[in-house]
């Protein structure tokens, strides 16, 4: 039982090597010629320091949305993709016959994302015009 | 089994709930792609064509057994038909009134039809859950559809507000109800219904078991917005627009109370389950009489008809909560006058924020009580078919009201120990007369301040004659309904 868990272990570790491995190659490999503009905090194309209470385009919220529909989309795929074998099977095994249900149930679920995709293509939420 | 991995049969079981789903998406992609920028009068057309046919599919699945179908996903019994087509009529009703209204309020966008279809699937799976996560994808799918038609009217900042304000308080009831969910599967090991109603000591003894069916509980709470899970119901009631209000009060509240209900028939139907030898019957009874008593007395206070019929709407979840506490009591039997309550709260409902939606013109909407006085001189069968409407709410006769109300509490009675709570919910009936009285008294003994404008729509006012004359005809002839409702309370799988 726990051996089955052993690759989520051994990813885990790889992360945290790989993220140290980098972060102490830049502190020890890395040249330091500190500046006021390099000692500030940093955030991503933004003023660090300021008011929480700022107005964003609504732009962002526009595409944040959209990016729901194409995340869920993978975020079911994959899944899907790995249990693919049997859910073309009739049950036991697929010896017995081939099955449609894995195809045509992913089917329908892509067919209502492309429908969201074609109201927003059609009322142009795609584009940053 | 075939190619397809499933019966197909079963297509033709869940058809009401498939012509739904793809006239919703059809009636998108119609929007998306034509030019029209006026009235969507052809929209709103195929709308209640897409719901007639779903109706015409759940009439002919009545007299099948009941059965789960799709891998015990969605279950189909006389229960949720029931519930079903009265979900149905709920939304063409809404639609009826939509039309009208946003040529008037100028806020025209033929998406509205497309999300009250989408609403209605989602409350459609809401109703045939079998499992819990059908039950949850249903909730979601109503309740996301919902959230953007109340603040669809975008130049209005109430409704707005009211979409976020929702929108937060929902959110958080999902969140709940995805970690009660969690708990009970943690525990049970399935999410199925019927699988969790089997269980046995040690599980359903469990603590978490427990909470995680409170959990479940309180998120369907907040969508029947009982007390104290209401605080969203006023804004989100008062600031979306009214034919939204009549769809949210009415349809989302009978999917909240059909899922509730199968819940406590299936799932967690053991006695032994919860707090105290009879279930979950005193938690009910403590947030019935919560409910009906916080819903009324706030009522009393409102000087906008829109909130009036909000806190009017809470109360009225209080008094079809003694129905389910008389479920733990009675049995299945108790079932049917919930059934009939809400049939007959459904019509009234969608009437009497249709006459709201009718009141009143573009940028003058008239809400408040003193508006409204002189309606009978200016228009008599408007003041009328209001009057018959509140008096419908209040619980007096001919009306469906009344009926629904006497049915109830005489069915209650069976139960000597819910003599308390009855004698609560009469009690509170008598208050809910006094404010729907004001209403009346303002319109037929008050001089009108301001000249009375109406909205001009043939949809409207054949939606409201349909609304008025169907309360009245279930007050006088409620016979064939209660049959109905008395087989569907029977059917539950």
């Amino acid at each position: 039982m726990e051996v089955d868990y052993a690759p989520v272990l051994i990813a885990i570790l790889f992360g945290l090597g790989l993220a140290s491995a980098f972060l102490i190659a830049a502190m020890t490999l890395g040249p330091k010629r500190a500046s006021a503009e390099k000692l500030a905090p940093f955030e991503c194309g933004s003023e660090p320091i300021g008011s929480p209470r700022v107005r964003f385009s609504v732009k962002f919220y526009q595409v944040a949305i959209l990016f729901l529909v194409f995340d869920i989309e993978t975020a079911f795929l994959y899944p899907w993709a790995v249990l693919f074998r049997q859910l073309s099977c009739i049950a036991p095994t697929c010896a017995t016959g081939v099955s449609l249900f894995g195809l045509v149930e992913m089917l329908v679920f892509v067919l209502v994302l492309v429908t969201a995709l074609a109201y927003a293509w059609r009322k142009k939420a795609i584009g940053w015009g | 089994m075939n190619a397809l991995g499933f019966d197909t049969a079963q297509l033709g079981l869940a058809a009401p709930l498939c012509i739904v789903s793809i006239g919703g998406l059809v009636l998108l992609m119609l929007e998306a792609f034509s030019r029209e920028r006026g009235p969507r009068t052809h929209l709103a057309a195929l709308t209640l064509v897409v719901l007639g046919l779903a109706a015409l599919a759940f009439v002919r699945s009545w007299s099948a057994p009941p059965q789960a179908i799709f891998h015990s996903m969605l279950v189909v019994d006389r229960f949720s038909t029931f519930i079903g087509l009265l979900i149905l009529v709920g939304a063409g009703l809404a639609v009826g009134l939509a039309g009208g209204f946003m040529r008037e309020q100028r806020f025209e966008f033929g998406e509205f039809y497309a999300l009250v279809l989408l609403a209605t699937s989602g409350m459609l799976t809401l109703v045939q859950a079998a499992d819990l996560v059908s039950l949850f994808i249903g909730l979601e799918t109503m309740s996301l559809a919902v959230y953007v038609l109340t603040g669809s009217w975008r130049r209005n900042a109430k409704s707005s507000e009211a979409a976020m304000k929702y929108f937060l308080v929902g959110a958080f009831a999902s969140a709940l109800l995805i970690y009660g969910i969690a708990l009970v599967y943690g525990v049970g090991g399935s999410t199925n219904l019927a699988a969790i109603g089997a269980l046995e000591t040690p599980e359903i003894s469990d603590p978490v078991f427990l909470i995680g069916a409170l959990f479940i509980f309180i998120a369907l709470a907040f969508k029947i917005a009982a007390v104290p899970f209401h605080m969203w119901a006023p804004d989100a009631y008062e600031g979306a627009p009214t034919p939204v209000t009549a769809f949210m009060a009415a349809t989302v509240k009978a999917a909240g109370f059909g899922a509730l209900l199968r819940l406590v028939a299936t799932a967690f139907a053991r006695p032994e389950l919860t707090l105290g030898s009879n279930g979950w019957v005193p938690l009910v009874s403590i947030l019935a009489i919560a409910t009906m008593t916080l819903g009324n007395v706030a009522a009393l206070r409102q000087e906008s008809v829109k909130r009036l019929l909000a806190y009017s709407s809470i109360a009225h979840a209080g008094y079809l909560l003694v129905g389910v506490a008389a479920l733990g009591l009675i049995g299945p039997e108790a079932r049917g006058p919930i059934l009939y309550y809400l049939a007959a709260y459904t019509l009234t409902t969608v009437g009497s924020f249709g006459i709201v939606a009718w009141y009143g013109t573009h940028g003058d909407e008239r809400h408040s009580l003193d508006d409204w006085a002189g309606l009978a001189t200016a228009h008599p069968a408007g003041a009328l078919a209001m009057t018959l409407l509140l008096l419908s709410l209040g619980g007096i006769p001919p009306t469906a009201g009344f009926f629904g109300k006497f049915y109830l509490f005489k069915v209650a009675l069976g139960s000597p120990a819910l003599l308390p709570l009855i004698l609560v919910a009469v009690a509170n009936s008598l208050i809910s007369v006094f404010y729907y009285l004001r209403v009346v008294t303002a319109m037929y003994f008050r001089e009108e301040l301001r000249p009375v404008t109406v909205v001009r729509s043939t949809g409207m006012t054949v939606t409201l004659w349909i609304a008025t004359f169907g309360t009245l005809a279930l007050g006088l002839f409620p016979g064939w309904l209660v049959d109905l409702a008395t087989q569907a309370s029977l059917f539950v799988k």
